[in-house]
């Protein structure tokens, strides 16, 4: 879009005016209040302002515009072309609206928004970036690009120069925003664990946070409060319920105990008193049938009595007659046996004499005779074999005929001749004894002391000869028969004498003999065993009848001492009668128990144990409402329904700061993601585009971009020096403003065909660099309408182009 | 005979959620007591019921009670017939609610605190209420069953039971713990009318001569899930024993829960018309909005809270749902293409992230020099 004339009907403090504008460098000049900033939004307005507002709207975006003298109507028309076609745009607000656009076919729009698309189309960059980038007088960016040429801020490097004035172009201070949320964040997420959705560090209701809490821990707080109040609340409502149910059946319980044993207690005064009465009878009828029974046998007895006492007297008459005859039967049984005894020792005597007569047949030797002699022969037979070991072998040769006793052994001597040259050869146990009247050889065996034991030989010997000869036998043999006959009879001897001893006992053989002399028997009428029979039956039935008679005396002693006599028995036995009468009677006047009472006793151990269970029910009932008493002191101030409500609403509350501060951390996320991004794209080309300004506006002292990765960061001076930032000049940093501002209106319009407003670039520069920066201003003119509005008019000098000049 | 039938009264409710008007909240459900006493007066009725909760809790203050008890003493009728409901439940205790109420009561207020059927022939009255009375807060049964099991008095003209809790397919009692009750239970008793208690809406909602259950609703409503005027019942019972039951408007308060869309100016202008004054005067608004308006219009919004908070009670206005029309073409309109707030606000649009995009967007407004 160029502009081609701007026609001012009325707009702020102009009328009439008409400004005509051309393409390249337009440069509009008065002095302050002559009507500069009026043509700039006079312009912006038309373009970009529908005439259809509403009153408020219009009072504010426009009422500063209605002419101080007068009217309510504004109206600016704006011919301007694209591409060679012509467009009238006319707009007029207040009192009577009108917008109208005339296209180059002549045809005409009048709708606010089917203008307002062409419009887009025409100047073919989103409208707020025309208005900041392409119309910078006196807004955002050339505020921006003011501040960083007055370095208003603290800006490190070129980075933070570019990043600021392409971030801030709509005067949107990053860190301020950034500071914004930050704040608006902490204030809804202080202590709030986004991710675990609860509290920092876990701390709930019991323990909260004070100190740096947002609304958002704030308001989960006063939730999580109301929440534990109303869970104390159905708590509580719980526990009364069970309580007043628990009370309510013990209620029903205790009533229906206590209307049994309120409609029950009469007749179990009755059953009380029925009980007693039956109790009296039965002691009664007890104590009647027990008297009944002495009174019948109480004769029957006495009569017992007698009777016993008669048969114990005749029994003992008959034992005192069967002892007697006892006695004689024993007397003639001991005679018969001491006969009887005497007898037979008789026959055991003479056994006895006998074997004695035969003892003495036998040479008498005992067993320790015999035993003597066996050793004696024994100890003779070891000698003699002892003499008789070694054996000797002699061989004999004489030189000359030799007559020789030899004895061989225990053998005898015996003579011997010998013939000269002839060998005798023989041999002898233990010793060999030659006999020469000329020498005597003895040779013995060298294994004993031969002489010693030959003399004990010979003294065995001896012993032998003098038991045989006292005993008057002749061998051992005959001595071993010997012996056997002797104590073959002595035993015989013993045995006899042992069975007369058993026979006597006690008794000696004379004593008996003498017992017996004269003795005479006479046998009586029965055998003593059959009185003896008798005597015992008696006896017996004696002591049977004696314990019987005891019991009898015993029995009427007792009724004596009981009743004293038996008249007065009878007369018990008629006050009893008497006595049952009444009892019937009193029990007779008793209300009859209803028939389901089947046992009195049973009906009252009910009775009674329902009135025990009545007072245990109203002394548990009494606690039950104590202990209600006690816990509706507790009670909480509202019911669960009122708490529920206000749980809902806290958790509403609580949810809609969750969802507020969601949405911040939302744009804190996109913020931080957003500022990184634009870190590392933003600058591409920007940073070439400022070079060959600066370049152009230093006259080559500064002539290129020194980049740190993606960030620009100074800038290489032409003596090969490297320039950070902080490091430039004020009046180099004022040229870096009017490069910035050029590069960054080149860069958003590019090739397309548009028009700038600026305001005057060149206020703070010395007239070297003005001259420079004017000649980078007109080249920049060269491909696009720049409409510069200034105050000074060496600057519109200086710049050139077509002059318009305003007069106040 | 007339009969002024209400319930649900729940004297001595706390409002804690609403500290602004708190006080005027509690107050006006004694007021409405006596409205509805002076209504009944007015219509000369004959017998005056209160079905179940005219306390809120068994813990009311005494001079709660008192007021309570004096106010119904102003009907000028036979008799005022007071059945405990569930929040109101019988207790034992010498010093509990019902005994101090009828130690403040006269003699033609009674306490219906038995099961049992209570003759009206001492109060001149030719009929036989029989009392369904509460004894805690939940009970999975109700109290009806030894009606179900009572021989009627046949020399009376009128049964009439009167009893506290759910009625199923009306009351919401998911777990059936509010003594739940089926209508054909209470059909089969036998009785002539029931006069019912416990749900706060009235029941049913064209009462007519077939009508043998009713509930009459809360007189005054308590909250925001109880959006009519406040309710009570009259029913006239005619010598032909034809039962004509009508509802009377009694409440001081209204609860107010709209939830609406707006995307004009109109809309809450409409908003604003819906609820003027002083029609709405005694009106507690909790209004929600969403929707999206264009940004002259948003900033108006607060005219909106501003009159109504004016005109209403108490207003909770949560307008988060709504926000500026943020289009791309407002982005593109007021802010420099690769600017850092255009980016950030076309990033966010693009998302329809509109809470978070109209936060933005104001957070840059408030930055912008």
């Amino acid at each position: 879009m160029i502009i081609e004339k701007v026609i001012i009907n009325t707009f702020g403090g102009l009328s009439k005016k008409e400004i005509d504008l051309q393409e390249g460098m337009n440069v509009v000049v008065g002095p302050n209040e002559s009507g500069k900033s009026t043509i700039y939004n006079a312009i912006e307005n038309t373009l970009f302002t529908p005439s259809k507002l509403t009153p408020a709207k219009f009072r504010k975006r426009m009422g500063r515009f209605i002419p101080v003298g007068g009217g309510d109507t504004i109206e600016v028309s704006i011919h301007f072309k694209r591409q060679g076609s012509n467009y009238t745009l006319r707009r007029r607000w207040g009192g009577s609206v009108l917008s109208s656009l005339t296209l180059p076919d002549g045809s005409i729009l009048t709708d606010d928004d089917a203008i307002q698309g062409v419009i887009r189309e025409c100047i073919q960059v989103p409208e707020g970036t025309y208005k900041t980038v392409m119309m910078s007088y006196q807004t955002g960016l050339s505020r921006t690009i003011r501040d960083i040429q007055e370095d208003k801020e603290t800006l490190e490097s070129l980075g933070d120069l570019l990043r600021k004035a392409v971030m801030e172009m709509d005067g949107v201070s990053v860190d301020a925003f950034r500071a914004k949320i930050e704040d608006s964040y902490n204030s809804f997420f202080g202590r709030w664990d986004i991710g675990a959705n609860y509290p920092e560090g876990n701390r709930g209701i019991e323990n909260p946070w004070v100190k740096g809490a947002g609304s958002i821990t704030h308001l989960f707080y006063e939730k999580e409060k109301v929440r534990r109040a109303l869970e104390a609340a159905v708590e509580y409502e719980k526990e009364l319920d069970d309580l007043n149910k628990r009370i309510s059946d013990h209620a029903s319980e205790v009533g229906k105990t206590e209307s049994y044993v309120k409609s029950n207690k009469p007749l179990k005064e009755d059953a009380v008193k029925q009980r007693q009465i039956e109790a009296d009878l039965k002691g009664i009828d007890l104590e009647y049938e027990k008297l009944e029974k002495i009174n019948k046998d109480w004769p029957v007895t006495e009569s017992k009595r007698k009777e016993k006492s008669k048969r114990i007297t005749e029994l003992e008459a008959n034992e005192t007659k069967l002892n007697k005859e006892k006695e004689k039967a024993g007397n003639y049984q001991g005679a018969k046996n001491l006969l009887d005894k005497y007898g037979k020792v008789q026959k055991k005597k003479q056994v006895l004499d006998e074997t004695h007569k035969n003892l003495a047949k036998v040479a008498k030797l005992t067993d320790d005779d015999m035993k003597a002699i066996r050793q004696t022969f024994n100890r003779k037979g070891t000698l003699e074999a002892t003499l008789s070991a070694g054996k000797l072998s002699v061989k004999f040769t004489p030189k000359e005929d030799t007559d020789l006793e030899i004895q061989k052994g225990l053998e005898d001597k015996f003579q011997t001749k010998t013939r000269r040259g002839e060998t005798l050869e023989f041999q002898a146990d233990g010793r060999l004894i030659f006999s020469h009247p000329e020498w005597d050889l003895e040779v013995t065996s060298g294994e004993v002391e031969y002489d010693q034991i030959l003399q004990e030989y010979e003294e065995a010997k001896s012993d032998i000869e003098d038991l045989l000869q006292k005993f008057n036998i002749k061998s051992l043999e005959e001595a071993e028969a010997a012996n056997r006959a002797y104590e073959a009879e002595l035993a015989k001897l013993q045995n006899a004498q042992f069975n007369l001893e058993e026979e006597l006992g006690e008794l000696k053989y004379e004593d008996l003999k003498e017992k017996t002399k004269g003795l005479q028997v006479e046998k009586p009428d029965r055998e003593l065993a059959t009185i003896l029979g008798e005597v015992a039956e008696t006896k017996a039935e004696i002591k049977g009848l004696k314990v019987d008679l005891a019991e009898l005396q015993e029995k009427h002693r007792g009724y004596a001492e009981e009743f004293g006599d038996q008249h007065k028995l009878l007369e018990r036995l008629a006050e009893l009668t008497g006595a049952r009468k009444e009892k019937q009677k009193a029990l007779g006047l008793l209300r009859p128990l209803p028939a389901e009472i089947e046992d009195v006793n049973e009906f009252i151990g009910k009775y009674e144990e329902m009135e025990s269970r009545l007072k245990e029910l109203t002394n548990e009932h009494n606690k039950l409402i104590q202990e209600r008493i006690r816990l509706e002191g507790k009670a909480p101030d509202r019911s669960v329904e009122e708490f529920e409500r206000d749980l809902a609403e806290a958790e509403e509350n609580f949810n809609g700061e969750l969802r507020k501060g969601t949405a911040i951390a939302t744009i804190k996320e996109g913020m931080e993601s957003l500022l990184e991004e634009m870190d590392s794209t933003t600058y591409k080309g920007l940073e070439k585009d400022v070079a060959e300004l600066m370049q152009k506006m230093t006259g080559g002292r500064y002539k290129g971009v020194v980049m740190d990765e993606s960030i620009p960061s100074g800038f290489h001076r032409k003596d090969g020096v490297t320039m950070p930032y902080e490091n430039l000049s004020t009046g180099t940093k004022d040229v870096l403003g009017i490069a910035l501002r050029l590069a960054i209106t080149k860069r958003f319009l590019a090739e397309k065909e548009g028009f700038v407003i600026m305001d005057d670039p060149l206020v703070d520069l010395d007239p070297d660099r003005q001259l420079k920066a004017a000649d980078a201003i007109k080249d920049f003119a060269e491909n696009t309408q720049l409409i510069l509005l200034t105050c000074q008019p060496t600057h519109a000098q200086l710049l050139g182009g077509h002059q318009v000049e305003l007069m106040l | 005979m007339r009969i002024f039938l209400t319930s649900d009264v729940h004297l001595g409710m706390k409002f804690a959620g609403y500290p602004s008007v708190q006080e005027k909240l509690i107050e006006a459900r004694f007021e409405t007591l006596k409205r509805c006493v002076d209504i009944a007066n007015d219509r000369e009725c004959d017998l005056f019921v209160v079905g179940g909760d005219l306390f809120d809790r068994v813990s009311v203050a005494k001079g709660d009670i008192q007021r309570a008890a004096e106010i119904l003493g102003d009907f000028q009728g036979r008799l005022v017939a007071v059945l405990p409901g569930n929040h109101d439940f019988i207790t034992q205790r010498p010093d509990g609610l019902w005994a101090v109420f009828k130690g403040f009561a006269d003699n033609h207020i009674l306490v219906l605190e038995s099961k049992k059927a209570y003759p009206l022939k001492p109060y001149d009255l030719d009929a036989t209420i029989y009392a369904a009375p509460c004894e805690s807060k939940h009970s999975p049964e109700n109290c009806i069953g030894w009606i179900q099991a009572n021989e009627n008095d046949k020399d009376v003209r009128f049964h009439i039971g009167i009893a506290h809790g759910s009625l199923e397919g009306l009351s919401p009692d998911f777990d059936k713990n509010y003594y739940p009750m089926t209508e054909s239970e209470l059909l089969s008793c036998g009785l002539d009318l029931w006069l019912m208690g416990h749900t706060h809406i009235p029941y049913p909602t064209e009462p007519g001569p077939k009508t043998r259950v009713l509930y009459p609703g809360t007189p005054e409503p308590d909250g925001f899930d109880c959006d009519h005027e406040g309710k009570a019942a009259l029913i006239e019972i005619g010598e032909d024993g034809r039962v004509k039951p009508t509802f009377v408007t009694t409440g001081t308060y209204r609860f107010v829960h709209e939830e609406t869309e707006i995307s004009s100016w109109s809309d809450a202008e409409a908003i604003l018309a819906r609820y003027s004054y002083p029609k709405h005067g005694k009106t507690l608004l909790k209004l929600r909005m969403k929707g999206r308006l264009p940004e002259e219009e948003y900033k108006k919004l607060s005219l909106i809270r501003e009159n109504l908070e004016k005109n209403l009670s108490l207003v909770d206005i949560d307008s988060t749902g709504v926000t500026i029309k943020i289009t791309p073409d407002v982005i593109d309109r007021e802010f420099t293409e690769h600017s850092f707030p255009h980016r950030l606000l076309k990033q966010l649009a693009q998302n329809n992230d509109f809470e978070a995009l109209q936060a933005a967007y104001e957070l840059i407004r408030e930055t912008q020099r």
